[in-house]
């Protein structure tokens, strides 16, 4: 029986691989499994050659440039593949209950808005809402939407798209100040009232649902997603 | 099957030594599309030792080519992935998706009819009549 790698040995490629400036497990699996082919298949007919020896001279054959090759199309192709999971996220996301239940909220908000003799109100109630949402997003309530339960200190790729969705949050913050304050500036331009004004009023309708179901996908549908299908791939690093 | 990969083999170490990037480029993916359209799924390093079998040892892929490409057909949504444990380690397994199937049949036509072309232009049949 041919000589096979120690679990130690298989540590010593992944520390191999981070001195290498590969970083991500992600990144790395394929690489240590190349290297550990390679040293094997040496050891069927020289059992003897030490393992570093071996491993030094493929490193030599394969270039510190072809390294860097391989772990800059490595990543490239894992993160185009985990921006289609994320699109096929949104597109799972918008079903038929949703749309109609996001048709419904518009159309309640636009009534309110018609029937209300004063916008203000609504506005109010809606921003002081979001607002303490948002404050919540920040703290630990959600910060743990965004936590992968690992049992180890591995970093993957898979892992800080997570992360980047995480570090977005505050624009769905800013957004709703950034409108308030196009919205001041249209009324006086234009001076134009929301009370008098169907498509304004639509508008806001539109853009305070959007805004609000946006929020929920990022902070609760996509995380719950994300969490799913990394356990899927990599179930021996999620605690149980 | 072997025939043609082995074929090809030649003809992309041909271009390789020609220096002509994009067909080179073109002819490896071909290689692995093929291959991984008869043989079904295969690891990485399997792919080399295959191709060099076939070729023996005439046309060896090398790592800082093979992976690069096969990055970018699993991109392109040619091949897919499996990560599996074999032994004591993960091991990633590609396969042949749907389009890459068309895909391979496409290029193989077109590699033929460029190979038939550059064979008539080469060996032209001289009309003495």
């Amino acid at each position: 029986m041919s000589k096979k790698l120690t679990e130690i040995q298989l540590i010593e490629l992944f520390a191999f691989c981070r001195k290498h400036h590969v970083y991500h497990y992600d990144v790395q699996v394929e690489l240590v499994d190349h290297l550990a082919s390679i040293i094997e298949n040496r050891w069927e007919f020289e059992p003897d050659l030490p393992f570093w020896l071996i491993l030094n001279q493929i490193y030599k054959e394969f270039g510190n440039y072809s390294f860097s090759g391989i772990k800059a199309s490595k990543e490239k192709a894992l993160r185009k593949k985990y921006n289609q999971l994320l699109w096929r996220y949104i597109v799972d996301f918008i079903r038929l209950p949703k749309i109609i239940l996001t048709i419904a909220i518009i159309l309640t908000l636009f009534s309110t808005f018609r029937l209300s003799p004063s916008y203000k109100p609504i506005f109010f109630s809606f921003g002081g809402l979001y607002a303490l949402t948002m404050l919540v997003s920040f703290g630990n309530l959600f910060q743990n939407k965004f936590r992968l339960n690992l049992i180890s200190k591995n970093s993957f790729l898979f892992s800080d798209h997570l992360n980047a969705i995480k570090n977005k949050v505050f624009i769905l913050g800013i957004i709703p100040i950034f409108l308030s304050s196009l919205y001041n500036i249209v009324l006086s331009e234009f001076q134009l009232s929301l009370s008098y004004n169907v498509v304004i009023q639509f508008l806001a309708a539109l853009l305070m649902t959007v805004l609000c179901i946006v929020f929920f996908a990022i902070c609760f549908y996509i995380p719950k997603r994300i969490k799913e299908d990394f356990t899927r791939e990599f179930p021996q690093f999620v605690k149980s | 099957m072997i025939k043609y990969i082995r074929l090809l083999c030649i003809f992309t170490e041909n271009l390789q030594k020609m220096g002509t990037n994009q067909l080179y480029k073109g002819s490896l993916s071909t290689i692995i599309l093929k291959l991984l359209g008869e043989k079904g799924r295969m690891y990485g390093y399997q792919i080399t030792q295959e191709v060099k079998a076939i070729s023996s040892g005439e046309y060896v892929i090398t790592d800082g080519a093979l992976y690069p490409m096969l990055h970018k057909l699993e991109a392109q949504g040619l091949l897919t992935v499996e990560i599996e444990m074999t032994g004591n380690r993960m091991r990633k397994y590609y396969s042949i998706t749907k389009n890459g199937k068309k895909e391979v049949v496409d290029r193989m036509t077109e590699m033929e009819s460029f190979i038939r072309n550059m064979q008539s232009l080469l060996n032209p049949k001289i009309d003495l009549a």
